[in-house]
């Protein structure tokens, strides 16, 4: 069985032929030669019976007349007349042979072997030892009475000779016709196989990927130069490769629609009817059309997918699918950039070989390289238990992370969601994380100037409440230092009482000033003089603390509107707060700038000090916020100040460490301590990390603050 | 010589400027209630009213008004813990002489009332 399911299939259809051939041939011959030898030798028992009663006639009227002569030269005329008559001989009433036609003698037991019994003639097969005879008696009968018998020997070989050269010619005949039918087999399936060869070609070049096989033949005639139509936009149109009857959206008016399985019936049409061909011509069609769909359907499919490769490496969404296991099943360009790998790297792999293992500054280095230690929220043990169970519930989840990246800590709103089956199966899960850093710093911002706003609040109406009893204090102080005498204890504890008042009334000052409730007298003003007015103010008493002022203006600025006096006690604040920063001296960097484009003016005061801690940072502005010792300082300076610049509808900003371009290069640096103070001098502190206030005025403001002011606005940046 | 009149809603506050201000020699009258002000004003001969912005039941400015209604002689200090623009503006316009921010030192009042007075 495997043998023939081996064998080539032009192999078998011309063995299946010449059998069937041979089949046919043994069938028919068999039995008609069976039938043709009967009908021969029945033939010739006839014949011989028939010329034995005729011989029986004729003798009738020599056996009356006991003439021998006549009777010898009948039976001599029969064995004369056909080469199979053996003999014949005349027997008379008593048995006696009158004549016979034997040459060496009569044989005496022949006359026993046949008797003719009544009037009925009698045959007799006799083996003669040499061949097989039919032996005929006939009785030779006038007027009912019997005068003796005639008997005729007739070669039964001679007709099987005759049957054996018919069987002959049968199976040359047979023999021939198989020979033919081998030839004509072998040619049809040849040219069958061919065909089928020539498609399994195709097969193999569309598993290939060549899908620009052409299948069928050209035509003598196309369907549209049969139907005429010219219609350019129809599929079938211009395409002689392809058959318009396995096409669909074809729009000729004859085509006849569809069926519910999509067949279209076209045996009617003339087109089919002139280009039709058989079954294997109308597969290898049918293959080049599946092939042209294929590649249309593989492009649009191609298509598809890029179009989806855009849209998901196009988000800036970190975007990831996980597999049941953990593993990534993929990955856009935004989620691999920021683990800094390729996709490729991170595809197939879980998330415990990606991500950090642990949490904790004991992390083995080189396990994520640009991470650094204290990565909480990403560590693949968390984040693969996470994975888990959103897993098994089937529930997912959204959360804020936190993330310090090489570029600074980033926030991430992350979405988590289960990717179920057509069955409900959870099969992995969808992770995508938002960065929200800019938000979150746009809420903290909102957060810290609401915080602000009602610090402010509560501080102005505070200042106020004791205002009034703090003026009666220090009046009635005053008052009573008349009443004691000159010298005495009493004044001098007066006065201590008067001084104590007067600095409460400097604090509730400043309360009011930084909540904004106070008078301001605004008018036109130079930033720039206002700046160096209080720089050549400090700069002797700083050059003591060895603080080296350096101005860089910008003498392009134009007169702002504001208060002058109050413009001056921000500079003075911000210029003490940078030389308590320098404990050891340094540099206090003081740049002004034109921003037209974004209609400010913007001062910086860089101090080369400690810095602010990011903790601290958020706080600076607070009111009795200070870092400084107990009388050493309100912690009311920066507060005010704020108060002020927000009152001139401006910002005010701290930045630490400073950035680059505000902290003295070396070389630089020498010179300027060279040129400020005395050289040898230990200028501690002049190497901190240093911080920037960034003060921020409109250019053209308004007769009041409160008019013209814009949304309140403070930030501090880490 | 002097006659002043103190009108602020806290007495103590008011009593403290008439303390000061007897010590120069003046004759001063404190009040918490604007009413009395007024009809002391109506039934006296008044140099100068020393009001706070902020009283019990009208404001500095609307009295300063009425005052100034009823002698258009009397001048005018406005005292107040809430300094803004429109108000000095507002008290100025009415003919008040000064407009002191408080807590208002000894020696400020001193010069402020001397210097009103002489003016």
């Amino acid at each position: 069985m495997r043998l023939i399911s081996r064998l080539k299939f032009q192999t078998k259809i011309s063995l299946g032929t010449f059998l069937i051939v041979v089949a046919v041939a043994l069938m028919t011959a068999i039995p008609v030669s069976r039938m043709a030898s009967r009908a021969i030798i029945g033939e010739s028992r006839g014949r011989g019976l028939a010329l034995a009663e005729n011989l029986s006639l004729r003798l009738a009227d020599a056996m009356l007349t006991q003439d021998l002569l006549r009777m010898k030269t009948m039976v001599d005329e029969l064995t004369a007349v056909g080469d199979d008559t053996v003999y014949a001989f005349v027997l008379d009433d008593a048995g006696d042979v009158l004549v016979h036609t034997f040459k060496k003698g009569f044989p005496v037991e022949l006359k026993a072997a046949n008797l003719a019994e009544g009037k009925g003639a009698r045959v007799q097969l006799l083996d003669t030892g040499t061949e097989l005879v039919y032996d005929f008696a006939v009785p030779v009968v006038i007027s009912d009475r019997r005068f003796g018998t005639a008997r005729l020997g007739l070669s039964r070989s001679r007709a099987e000779a005759e049957v054996r050269h018919l069987l002959l010619t049968f199976s040359g005949l047979s023999v021939a016709a198989m020979a033919a039918a081998l030839v004509l087999s072998s040619i049809f399936a040849r040219r069958v196989a061919r065909r089928i060869n020539l498609l399994k070609e195709y097969a193999q070049e569309v598993v290939g990927g060549n899908l620009d096989i052409e299948t069928a033949s050209t035509l003598k005639k196309n369907c549209w130069e049969i139907m005429d139509c010219g219609r350019t936009q129809c599929p079938a149109y211009a395409k002689p490769r392809h058959r318009c009857w396995h096409m669909h959206g074809t729009l000729c008016p004859d085509c006849a629609p569809a069926d519910s399985q999509g067949k279209k019936s076209c045996v009617r049409c003339p087109v089919f009817r002139e280009n039709a061909g058989d079954e294997i011509q109308d597969l290898a069609e049918t293959f080049g059309i599946m092939a042209m769909t294929l590649k249309k359907q593989i492009g649009a499919l191609g298509q598809q997918q890029q179009l989806m490769r855009t849209i998901l490496d196009a988000t800036p969404d970190l975007v990831c699918l996980l597999d049941a296991e953990g593993r990534y099943l993929a990955v856009n360009r935004a989620f691999a950039e920021f683990l800094d790998r390729s996709a490729e790297s991170i595809i197939g792999h879980s998330e415990s070989e990606v991500l950090p293992p642990q949490q904790g500054p004991d992390l083995a280095p080189g396990l994520a390289p640009g991470w650094a230690p204290g990565w909480a929220p990403i560590w693949a043990s968390e984040r693969l238990a996470h994975t888990r169970a959103i897993i098994e519930s089937g529930q997912g989840g959204q959360a804020e992370v936190s993330v310090p990246a090489p570029q600074g800590r980033r926030w991430f709103h992350e979405v988590n969601v289960p990717v179920r089956d057509g069955a409900g199966r959870v099969l992995g899960v969808l992770k995508t994380a938002r960065d929200v850093t800019e938000v979150k710093r746009i809420e903290e911002k909102l957060l810290q100037s609401q915080k602000m706003e009602s610090l402010g609040k509560l501080a102005g109406g505070a200042a106020h409440e004791i205002n009034t009893p703090l003026g009666i204090i220090l009046g009635y102080a005053q008052l009573l230092q008349d009443d004691v005498p000159e010298g005495g204890q009493m004044l001098e504890d007066l006065r201590i009482i008067e001084r104590q008042a007067k600095a409460c009334r400097k604090i509730v000052a400043d309360l009011l000033g930084f909540s904004r409730q106070h008078e301001s007298s605004m008018g036109d003003m130079d930033v720039n003089e206002s700046i160096r007015e209080v720089a050549s103010l400090v700069r002797h008493t700083f050059g003591l603390e060895k603080v080296v002022i350096e101005l860089d203006l910008d003498e392009s600025l134009p007169a702002i509107t504001g208060d002058r006096e109050k413009m001056g006690q921000v500079w003075m604040n911000l210029f003490n707060n940078a030389r308590d920063a320098m404990p050891g001296g340094g540099v206090l960097r003081i740049r002004s700038r034109l921003r037209e484009k974004d209609g400010m003016l913007a001062v910086s005061v860089a101090d080369s000090g400690t810095g602010i801690s990011p903790e601290d940072l958020g706080k600076v502005f607070d009111p009795f916020f200070t870092t400084k010792g107990v009388g050493e300082g309100t912690g009311l300076g920066l507060s005010v100040s704020f108060g002020i610049v927000h009152n001139h509808g401006g910002t005010i900003e701290a930045v630490s460490p400073a950035p680059p371009e505000f902290r003295p290069a070396e070389d630089e640096e020498d010179t300027d301590l060279e040129a400020g103070i005395e050289t040898g001098c230990d200028i501690g502190g002049a190497g901190g990390p240093g911080t920037v206030f960034h003060v921020l005025l409109p250019l053209r403001q308004a007769a009041t603050g409160e008019a013209a002011s814009p949304a309140p606005q403070h930030t501090t940046t880490a | 010589m002097a006659t002043i009149i103190v009108l602020d809603d806290v007495a103590d506050a008011a009593i403290m400027i008439k303390r000061i201000l007897s010590r120069q020699g003046h004759v001063v009258e404190a009040f918490t209630e604007e009413q009395q002000a007024i009809d002391f004003v109506r039934k006296n001969t008044v140099d100068l009213a020393i009001l706070d912005m902020k009283l019990l039941k009208m404001t500095g400015v609307e009295v300063l008004e009425e005052l100034k209604k009823i002698s258009p002689a009397t001048k005018g200090i406005m005292l107040t813990g809430y300094p803004t623009l429109e108000t000095a503006k507002q008290s100025l316009e009415l003919g008040a002489a000064a407009y002191c921010v408080k807590p208002i030192d000894r020696d400020e009042l001193e010069s402020t009332v001397a210097a009103v007075l002489k003016g």
